[in-house]
């Protein structure tokens, strides 16, 4: 590709960061040049393309949010090069422009003011920041009688509320309650449906998974790996892969079926001692930037509780999935404790741990049957 | 078009500062915009009451009352814009943590629109000012004409000063405590509630080169006597307000990279 279609290209990005504010002083002074420093960023290599959003996974202090602020301009690289190509909105530390002395209205108007917003666009976005953040009379108080929740809405609708070509975006999706935050997701989700690209700093991979093609894993300020979501995801959680406890399944690595045809799944449990064992499976579809769902899940149920190799079969009169990749999950446990509910954990195959199994359906599409993502994208294209 | 490293769109950059600025101050208070008025109109009172009708302060050769109350506004007046401007300024960067940190911006914009809040102080000090004089009969000469190369001059000098101190402010939390203190050091060495006169002859000549003395004196004389005081003053403070504003500005680029983390 060239370089005009990506929509960042960072270079060999350092950072350093300044350990001591005091003996900035002597630079100010003309006397050093240097200062004490921690190297954050040791070197970054990132492309991002346009309509790409990308997924860097990190634990805290790996460096995530210097690299967003030094690919937003905000820190200077020390050396390499960071170009972006189209305007960059900033989604991190929401609010950080804010008084909480400020109506949520003020607020908004202080955040047009910074970022220039024209004048004749200025009554059509607010009107949509207050409908989006459903504060009702509450925006125009203070914000500092707001509740944690309504504050976050008020800042993400505000961040959102200019359509940008490039996010930058630092683990806000955990705002507000659960119906907020889908509507956070469905708000995201529009503004990359309309082309836009950008990077997700996070340690939520879930989040990940449900807005990212592809992902990085940014450790003590390097990227250490690169590539889809889901694999990058499995690198990074680093679960140990399950050994049998008693109980083992026995399958092969992939499913088949037809759409709207009987569905069958067969594989085996061997125990290799007297326990009693439920089993449960799980299908999730994984459709990457747009989401991540179970789509069929089932209740523990009894396999046999006496030693031996035991073939189970999962039959359904109609496979009600349309023709794509699925994730097939199968877990092993002991029955749940009457008091506390909680179960023992035998065997477990999980993409998660990266000894998961797969499954292809075939057959048409079938606009009637999950996963219900896949509509979804239809309407939007 | 650039200028000492501004491009035109800095311009309204500045602007927007200002007028964010000026919101963001005075926003949690009941009275809100009310208070920028009242604020100035509130310490000259006071200033006035102490010296004019406690101490009965004159001018020598006049009598106490209007007229030296009119001298003392002419000349605090402009202080408190330099107060104002030099607190505003000292405090942009680390007050603003959450700007300098999260948006990609010429840091320096902030101080500099910080500095230009000194003009709201001014503004209500020299209306309250001309409504004293033509009170007291007085009609303007051209001579008043000459408070804007000094009125230009104290601003840069002021807003260099600001630029500095706000870098400063960040690396030693300190002496944005120390500020107010120190202002009020400034104040009362300079003559400006007193005559040059008044000062101890030894400390005359270091008085009379006070550049906060000299902008002074360049607003009250034309205003009062009518007449402008020695030129050199004027080309001293230039000079000084060219440099300093120049020099800051420079130390200022040397560490704006660091400003975003360090605040």
């Amino acid at each position: 590709m060239t370089d005009t279609a990506y929509a960042i290209i960072a270079q060999s990005l350092r950072k350093l960061l300044p350990l001591e504010r005091a003996s900035l002083f002597w630079v100010w002074l003309g006397r050093a040049r240097d200062v004490p420093c921690l190297e954050v960023l040791k070197g970054v290599d990132l492309k991002v393309a346009k309509g790409e959003m990308i997924g860097v996974l990190g634990h805290n202090g790996a460096g995530k949010t210097t690299l967003l602020r030094t690919l937003a301009g905000i820190y200077p690289a020390d050396s390499g090069s960071v170009a972006v190509n189209g305007d960059v909105g900033a989604l991190f530390e929401l609010g950080g422009f804010g008084n909480r002395h400020l109506t949520g209205r003020a607020f908004v108007r202080k955040y047009f003011l910074l970022f220039e917003v024209q004048k004749e666009q200025r009554v059509r976005l607010m009107r949509e920041v207050e409908e989006f953040a459903e504060l009702g009379d509450y925006f125009d108080q203070k914000i500092l009688t707001y509740s944690t929740g309504m504050t976050a809405r008020l800042y993400f609708a505000a961040a959102t509320v200019i359509e940008r070509e490039i996010y930058l975006i630092d683990e806000i999706l955990s705002v507000g309650d659960e119906y907020f935050q889908a509507k956070s997701w469905s708000r995201l989700r529009e503004r990359l449906a309309g082309g836009a690209a950008g990077i997700l700093v996070t340690h939520d991979w879930s989040a990940v998974l449900k807005l990212c093609r592809t992902a990085r894993i940014l450790e003590d300020g390097e990227i250490v790996r690169e590539g889809t979501a889901d694999e990058v995801v499995r690198d990074y959680l680093k679960l140990p892969i399950p050994e049998p406890n008693g109980a083992e399944i026995i399958a092969e690595k992939s499913f088949s079926a037809v759409s709207g045809a009987p569905m069958h799944l067969e594989f085996d449990v061997v125990l290799h001692k007297d326990i009693e064992v439920e089993v449960s499976l799980s299908i999730e579809h994984l459709q990457f930037g747009a989401g991540w769902e179970i789509v069929l899940l089932n209740e523990y149920s009894s396999v046999a509780s006496t030693r031996g190799c035991y073939r189970l079969r999962v039959e359904l009169d109609r496979t009600p999935l349309s023709a794509g990749n699925y994730l097939v999950n199968i877990f092993l446990a002991s029955p749940a404790d009457p008091l506390t509910g909680q179960r023992e954990t035998l065997h477990t195959r999980s993409w998660t741990y990266g000894n998961g199994l797969t499954m292809q359906v075939t057959g048409e599409e079938r606009p009637d049957l999950t996963p219900f993502m896949t509509r979804w994208q239809q309407v939007a294209s | 078009m650039t200028f000492a490293g501004f491009e035109r769109q800095d311009a309204r950059t500045i602007w927007n500062f200002f007028r964010m600025l000026l919101r963001d101050r005075f926003m949690g208070s009941r009275l809100g915009a009310a208070w920028s008025v009242a604020n100035p109109l509130l310490l000259l009172s006071i200033y006035t009451f102490v010296f004019a009708f406690i101490f009965k302060s004159r001018l020598p050769g006049s009598e106490p009352g209007l007229s030296y109350t009119i001298w003392l506004i002419s000349g605090l007046g402009p202080w408190l814009a330099v107060a104002e401007s030099l607190t505003s300024a000292a405090n942009s960067i680390h007050g603003n943590a959450g700007i300098v940190k999260n948006l990609a911006i010429k840091a320096e914009c902030l101080p500099i629109a910080a500095a230009m809040s000194g003009l709201i102080p001014l503004a209500v000090s020299f209306s309250f000012l001309v409504v004293l004089l033509i009170a007291d009969g007085w009609a303007p000469s051209w001579h008043v004409l000459a408070i804007v190369p000094a009125g230009l001059a104290l601003f840069g000098f002021v807003t260099g000063l600001g630029i500095a101190l706000s870098a400063l402010v960040t690396f030693f939390r300190d002496l944005g405590v120390a500020l107010p203190s120190v202002l009020i050091i400034i104040l009362f060495s300079t003559p400006i509630l007193y005559p040059v006169t008044a000062v101890p002859r030894a400390l005359q000549m270091l008085a009379e080169l006070n550049p906060f003395y000299i902008a002074g004196q360049w607003i009250r004389v034309p205003l009062l006597d009518h007449a402008l005081p020695p030129v050199w003053g004027l080309v001293w403070i230039s000079v000084l307000a060219g440099a300093t504003f120049w020099g800051s500005l420079l130390a200022f680029r040397r560490v704006k990279g660091y400003l975003p983390s360090a605040v």
